[in-house]
């Protein structure tokens, strides 16, 4: 109602000459047909006789109907008119408005992980539980496709592992990506590998190394099947926050399907003015990928790396690999078995892991190792069952031989979000 | 057409009748050839017919049956319908404003990721190297109804991979007594709107060692971070008030809390026509409040816009009443004055000798104010500084900073003895993305030596 004095209003202005001053001396407030009158003298359907008279009693003749009827559609078209133009800008209103809380949604997400674990670790001397947790979260921040930003927070080992890890240097690490045509400029800010130590419970985890962003700028640009970057990082830093080790990684990868090489020198240098220089070549087909470091004055076979990796749909993974006893020997940096452990130059490692689901929730894992010297043995069996994707549960069991043997079972829940 | 769409009109309204009813009229028999027509009034509510239950269709129709008739089919085509609709929609769109709001105040911030090499002319025996580090400031914004609101920042400063060489905790930067600070506000309505401010800071932080020994002309960076205290301000006849208590931390950062140095602070600032002037008035004690160790001091601030693109602004700070306890400074903004894409501030400033009181050492230590590289001025120097920024283009901007630090009798010798100069460029790469590269020489006459630093910078804004 509130609407229609609203519009009857808008009438009044645009037809001043009826209404504003329009009295019908037939028709006193109180008559039976007093609103209806005035709201068709409102519309511009009416104004009754010129002698100011509306003489309701009178019959209508077909002329009349249709002088009445043909203002009324005009009048009403107008009204309706008015109001559908309204709901019209009201639905894109929302429409706009949902867009950009879309957007605003995509551009400002948090996500992130929680896994909390109980677990029961035995080894020849020691055997006991602990309860621990470890909190990923992300903070994405992007601006359209041009530029994004991400925080990531990581406790990695450090839910109830002594507390020693620092907030800024070890826990936060930062992103920050910028596109400029097929170009983009990467900057990140992180610790880079964190070696976790074991206090003697689980002898497998101690010196696992937890894979973190390095402090590192990148340039790079793809055209067609050809990939470029460039990078700049820090690779170790003395305890004054002055950089120790920095690397150059120039990377060149050429995409013939089913074939992929990439081609990849890396330069090193440290505070003390010494030098170095690694390539390594990769050529990849379809699932199967093989390469070769080398290190540059160091001799043949010593200053080698071979490594071979293969995969086999989505459930079968296998690696490879064989590293020269002087490969690292100035400018060491990690080499990762497939229980993220750094290997010693001079080593040998196989790996296998198999995955599997069973069913819509059951999975079940197993993930084996073997490197030499040390002959270390290292087994994991996993059952896992999935509550939806967000959320998990899963028994571990791992088993670990490094002369000694050590064993370990754990339940750990997860949960994405 | 008229019809086609009075038709229409009927037909719409046909779909969306909801108050439709089987009511039969006895002298319309469904076969009838206006039955139609008739039944279609009586389902949008515009006739019932007699209360006899007949329609009387042959009875001729009078003006007042034909104005009530027209009237009802008025509303009836306008549209209730549509009046929900509107009506539906423009709650929606409030729902979606008020909800867009609230998500607004998530975070805002920015990640500044820098490499710098230091003393890559060196000189005397200096070693050069080079020190990747990030600075990230994340702020969350909350209003609390129109009255309140809460503002958390979390500013890692130098933490960001600078070491102080100490092992400890301590210097490693603690997130709830350094990292963070937290603001919030209150407003009241007393006899006056009166705005209370209630801080929870580590309050300015310096940057006091280079164990790095490459990037001497950082010693002294300050942060500026917001005191733990109250604050009070109203406006009374024009003058702005405001009254305040803090608990000054200095760079002895006590983590326990405890109040080792109080700041009473009140000040009164008045518009005047030409120039603003603000008188502020501290009281200094030790401990919650102490009579044995106490500083007393007033500075006047003057402010003058002289146009649109020039502000003077000059300061006289009483530290006492001896000469050596004042200090008077002074500063010009040309703001694009010639059209050239030029802004440039001079500062000049002189500084007595006891004007930090010695007993407030580390209390007082930025009370002078900052040079251009924000580093605080101390005691018995004269400082001479600039800020010179030419846009070459939308996107580029070349930047010059330099200062320079003179002992008391404005002679460029003795241990304060200061230079430093710095040139650089700013390119705006997108929106929300800024690459500096800069390029400082600082002269220490003091230290006997000169150090440079070349610095580059990628800084996100988010």
């Amino acid at each position: 109602m509130k609407y229609f004095v609203t519009f009857s209003l808008l009438f009044l202005f645009t037809i001043p000459a009826f209404a504003e001053e329009m009295y019908l001396r037939d028709v006193p407030e109180g008559h039976y047909a007093y609103d209806a009158v005035y709201d068709l003298i409102k519309m511009g359907v009416t104004g009754g006789y010129p002698d100011g008279t509306f003489r309701g009693k009178n019959l209508m003749n077909r002329f009349e109907i249709a002088a009445f009827l043909s203002k009324f559609a005009k009048s009403t078209n107008l009204d309706r008119g008015i109001n559908e133009k309204l709901v019209e800008e009201l639905k894109s209103e929302i429409s706009l408005i949902r867009y950009e809380k879309d957007k605003e949604k995509k551009e400002r997400v948090i996500s992130g992980e929680l896994q909390s674990r109980w677990r029961n670790g035995k080894t020849i001397n020691l055997s006991g539980a602990k309860a621990d947790y470890r909190l990923k979260a992300r903070m994405i921040r992007s601006f359209g496709d041009a530029a994004s930003f991400v925080i990531n927070l990581d406790t990695m080992g450090e839910g109830f592992n002594g507390g020693q890890r620092d907030l800024v240097r070890e826990m936060l690490d930062l992103e920050g990506k910028v596109k400029i045509g097929s170009v983009t400029l990467k900057a990140t800010s992180g610790p880079g590998d964190i070696t976790h130590k074991d206090d003697g419970l689980f002898p497998i985890e101690n010196n696992m190394i937890f894979r973190r962003p390095q402090r590192a700028v990148a340039v790079s640009a793809s055209v067609g099947r050809t990939d470029f970057s460039l990078e700049y990082l820090s690779r170790a830093t003395q305890s004054s926050g002055l950089i120790d080790v920095s690397e150059i990684s120039a990377k060149l990868s050429q995409d013939f399907y089913p074939f992929k090489f990439i081609f990849n020198p890396r330069f090193f240098n440290n505070s003390n003015g010494e030098r170095d220089a690694r390539l390594e070549l990769t050529a990849g087909f379809n699932n199967f990928s093989i390469l070769l470091g080398m290190a540059k004055g160091e001799g043949f076979p010593e200053g080698l790396y071979v490594r071979g990796d293969l995969a086999i749909g989505e459930g079968i993974k296998m690696v490879a690999q064989k590293i020269g006893t002087q490969y690292r020997e100035k400018f060491s940096y990690g080499i990762f078995d497939l229980f993220d452990r750094n290997l010693p130059d001079g080593s040998s490692n196989i790996g296998l892991e198999l995955n599997k689901k069973l069913g819509k929730h059951w999975f079940a894992g197993v993930k084996g190792d073997f490197t030499s010297p040390g002959e270390i043995i290292t087994s994991e069996y996993r059952l896992g069952y999935s509550f939806d994707v967000n959320s998990a549960i899963e028994l571990v069991y791992q088993t670990y031989r490094a002369g000694a043997l050590s064993d370990n079972l754990t339940l750990a829940l997860k949960l994405l979000y | 057409m008229k019809k086609a769409l009075l038709i229409l009109m009927v037909l719409i309204l046909l779909a969306f009748s909801a108050l439709a009813q089987t009511l039969k009229l006895k002298d319309v028999p469904d076969d009838h050839w206006a039955a139609s027509a008739v039944y279609d009034l009586v389902k949008m509510g515009i006739t019932k017919g007699y209360p006899d239950g007949t329609f009387r269709g042959g009875k001729p129709i009078t003006r007042y049956e034909t104005a009530i008739f027209l009237s009802k089919l008025a509303k009836a085509i306008a549209g209730e319908d549509i009046k929900t609709d509107i009506k539906s929609l423009k709650d929606q769109v409030l729902e979606l404003k008020k909800e867009t709001a609230k998500g607004k105040s998530l975070f805002s911030g920015n990640y500044l990721s820098s490499w710098k090499a230091g003393n890559l002319l060196a000189a005397r025996g200096n070693s050069s190297g080079a020190v990747g580090s990030y600075r990230l400031i994340l702020s969350s914004h909350q209003g609390i109804g129109d009255a309140a609101s809460v503002k958390i920042n979390l500013d890692t400063m130098d933490y960001g991979y600078f070491d102080d060489g100490s092992a400890t905790k301590v210097g490693r930067g603690l997130l709830a007594s350094e990292l963070l600070d937290v603001e919030s506000n209150l407003k009241l309505d007393l006899a006056r709107p009166v705005d209370l401010k209630i801080t929870y800071g580590p309050g300015p932080k310096q940057h006091t060692t280079d164990p790095t020994g490459v990037m001497t002309s950082e010693v002294g960076v300050t942060y500026v971070r917001p005191n733990t205290g109250i604050q009070i301000s109203t406006k009374l006849s024009g003058a702005d008030i405001s009254l305040g208590y803090f608990s000054l931390q200095g760079p002895s950062f006590d983590m326990s809390g405890k109040v080792n140095t109080s700041q009473l602070t009140g000040s009164v600032a008045l518009n005047l026509p030409i120039f603003k002037v603000a008188l502020t008035g501290d009281y200094i004690s030790h401990g919650l409040f102490s009579s044995d160790s106490r500083d007393l001091r007033a500075k006047v601030d003057l402010t003058a816009p002289l146009g649109e693109k020039i502000e003077a602004q000059g300061t006289v700070g009483l530290g006492g009443k001896e000469k050596s306890s004042m200090m008077v400074s002074g500063s010009l903004a040309l703001n694009d004055l010639w059209d050239t894409g030029t802004v440039a501030i001079i500062r000049m400033a002189k500084i007595g000798a006891s004007y930090i009181d010695p007993a407030f050492a580390n209390e007082e230590f930025y009370f002078a104010g900052y040079d251009s590289f924000n580093r605080p001025l101390v005691g018995g120097t004269v400082q001479l500084g600039g800020v010179l920024t030419q846009a070459v283009s939308d996107k580029v901007k070349i930047i010059g900073k330099g200062d320079m630090r003179l002992s008391g009798d404005y002679k460029y010798e003795g241990a304060n003895a200061r230079l430093t100069a710095e040139g650089g460029i700013s390119y705006n790469i997108a929106p929300n993305a800024n690459l500096d590269a800069a390029y400082r020489v600082n002269q220490d006459k003091g230290a006997g030596d000169t150090t440079d630093v070349a610095a580059l910078g990628l800084l996100y804004r988010f």
